[in-house]
């Protein structure tokens, strides 16, 4: 187990009761503090706490104006704090928010907006061109709220507009944002859980549940008011909305907003952040970097024998990591200590280098059924290749399998951050729970004798990309089908030399199409041609990069199903 | 185009020289992961003076693929 000792200890954490008490206070706390910095068309805008506080009243406010409290809004594009604004009001005025990934294109958009029955969405100006495609369409939204833009029909209006509308109000003597009764048992978001329609479910979440949640990230956490964060990751994701923005407002941090994924290593070193939440796509990538940069410049021996001394140092009170490796961690900006990683596995090495470095890497386990932290280490319990114990509302055990001798089983979970159930899905709902009311992760994994959970595997067919995100292999299965040279496919998620995880497809050749006697090079490079035509058409954590030929066809059920779990 | 590419890849990358081929493709072949795709975009938009939008990085399969659209870009800016 290891101790990381160069995090100050922080007073604690306010207990969240709900978002309009948990922003009240923030504001009362930290008023004229920066809460967001954020560029608009290039030039670093700021909002302070008490600010931010003032127009998600105002946005309220104008909601119950405008006849759209209680109502289910979506929320779409990239971190600004339009959207959390719009994120908080439209919980706090009773309805349902409906976060969508800004990667989505228009026709995905606007089905899950029809599905989950929007009649507002909310969007940063990323979005426009999207919303252009859907605005002549989708009848069934009755506004369009830009935070940053406006598109010339009577449907939309400008995010400052409603602020102004509300704000006018509010000095009018309106009170229905104080006088909102908030239910926190009432489903207040849906999050689906995959970009197409057909293998999406919708998450239903509670108010209570994302507090839970928010207050167990804080409760784990050692962050506060000098803590400033990068925010990179995509923030329609629970794992970045929970563990980062909320938390962060009730901790008192600043934050900084990335452009953009790709300018995430810019953005590290213009803002200089002390903490992170980040999937392990990053670390791996800088872990790579690191190291190749070492080995160029011939010292990698001198490099792990500075690490050996400076561990042996550390277990004696005595830290010169910054002295030692500053350089090195330097692509972070210079002043990082604390990352906390989750949404998918990652190497423990890649920790415990980091460690040696001189930044503690946090890992930490979540699900968006569970709002979504469910586990992680916390400072001075760390064990490096586990995902840590289980948060505080929380409570997880193991379903044992039959076949298991080593006390593995799925990751059952139960606790006030559980979700309230699949949208319009009894059927799904029922078979995620257990008859006695235990969330079934999916996940399978074992808890050693003090409660430290390790996953060892997943019972769903799901592959989850190094950024986090779902990939569900039956999308790209149905588009390898495409291919006239293909009988069977399976694709399946192998770990990589990098620790990363690499998108794989199995593949049986039709030989009646491609001829008897084909060599498997011959096959090969028909096909390498075919799936580089697939990935084409597909963003970048989606792409198919290997491939390896099958001679034999896959073992089947009864039902003629792949036994896609004899595919290693 | 090719042989600037190529340093990029070589230099930033840590890609082997013999590997990297106008068919090469960047993430089966090259080994390069999705954020790594976005640091040669962000690299290329430096050197090259283009800028890329990130629908466009979609169609970068091949190390060809972004000799092509940095050339195109070139001639068109």
């Amino acid at each position: 187990m290891a101790t990381y000792n160069n995090l100050k200890p922080v007073e604690a954490p306010k207990f969240i009761e709900d978002f309009r008490q948990m922003l009240r206070t923030s504001a009362e706390r930290f008023g004229d503090k920066a809460l967001y910095n954020y560029k608009v068309n290039g030039e670093l805008c700021s909002i302070s706490y008490a600010e931010f506080y003032e127009n998600v009243r105002a946005f309220s406010t104008a909601l119950t104006l405008k006849g759209l409290a209680g109502k289910t809004i979506a929320v779409t594009g990239d971190t600004h704090p339009a959207w959390t604004a719009a994120f908080y009001s439209v919980m706090i005025t009773g309805g349902i928010i409906v976060p969508l990934d800004h990667e989505l294109d228009a026709a995905q958009m606007a089905e899950f907006m029809k599905i989950s029955k929007c009649c507002a969405v909310v969007y940063t100006s990323a979005m426009e061109p999207k919303i252009e495609e859907i605005l002549p369409k989708a009848d069934f939204l009755e506004y369009y709220i830009s935070a940053d833009c406006k598109l010339d029909s009577d449907k939309c209006i400008e995010f400052d507009e409603m602020i102004k509308l509300g704000k006018d109000a509010v000095e009018n003597g309106d009170t229905s944002f104080e006088d909102a009764v908030i239910d926190l048992d009432k489903v207040s978001a849906i999050l689906f859980t995959s970009g197409t329609t057909g293998s999406s479910k919708g998450v239903m979440l509670s108010q209570g549940n994302i507090v839970a949640s928010a207050n167990a990230s804080c409760l784990s956490t050692q962050y506060g008011p000098d803590d400033v964060f990068v925010s990179v990751l995509p923030i329609h994701h629970t794992y970045e909305l929970t563990t980062g923005q909320i938390a962060a407002t009730n901790l008192g941090c600043t934050t900084y907003v990335c452009e953009g994924i790709r300018y995430a290593t810019r953005c590290f070193k213009e803002y200089k952040p002390t903490s992170l939440i980040l999937v392990p796509l990053f670390l791996e990538t800088v872990h790579k970097k690191i190291w190749a940069e070492i080995k160029r410049k011939g010292i990698e021996k001198k490099v792990r024998a500075g690490m050996a001394i400076s561990d042996q140092l550390l277990k004696l009170g005595i830290d010169n990591r910054e002295k030692l490796f500053g350089e090195i961690t330097g692509a972070f900006g210079g002043r990082l200590k604390s990352i906390v990683v989750g949404g998918a596995p990652i190497d423990p090495q890649i920790i415990r280098d980091f460690y040696s470095f001189g930044i503690s890497v946090f890992q930490s386990y979540g699900i968006t059924q569970c709002s979504p932290l469910v586990s992680v280490n916390r400072t001075g319990k760390v064990k490096f290749e586990t995902i840590g114990q289980p948060v505080d509302f929380c409570e997880v055990k193991i379903a044992p399998m039959a076949e298991s001798e080593n006390g593995e089983g799925e990751i059952l979970v139960r606790g006030a951050n559980v979700m309230k159930g699949y949208y319009e899905n009894e059927e799904a709902t029922r078979a995620a729970f257990t008859d006695d009311g235990w969330f079934g992760t999916g996940d399978i994994g074992k808890l050693d004798k003090a409660g430290y959970i390790t996953i060892t595997g997943r019972l769903k067919n799901v592959i989850i990309a190094s950024n986090g995100k779902n990939v569900f292999p039956e999308e790209l299965e149905e588009r390898l089908h495409r291919i006239t040279a293909v009988r069977e496919c399976v694709v399946i998620g192998r770990d990589g030399d990098d620790g990363e995880t690499v998108i794989t497809a199995v593949i049986v050749p039709d030989y009646d199409v491609l001829g008897e006697g084909t060599s498997d090079t011959a096959a090969s490079l028909i096909l390498k041609e075919a799936i580089a035509q697939i990935n084409r058409t597909l963003p970048a954590y989606k792409h198919i990069n290997r491939f390896e030929i099958r001679h034999e066809d896959f073992e089947k059920t009864l039902t003629k199903k792949i036994k896609r779990f004899l595919v290693k | 185009m090719f042989e600037k590419l190529k340093e990029i890849l070589v230099s930033e990358m840590d890609v082997k020289e013999e590997e990297i081929k106008p068919e090469a493709q960047l993430t089966s072949d090259l080994g390069l992961n999705s954020l790594e795709l976005a640091d040669l975009v962000l690299l290329c938009e430096d050197k090259f003076g283009v800028a890329v939008s990130d629908d466009d990085i979609r169609g970068f399969i091949t190390v060809g693929d972004v000799v092509s659209y940095m050339e195109k870009s070139a001639q068109n800016g």
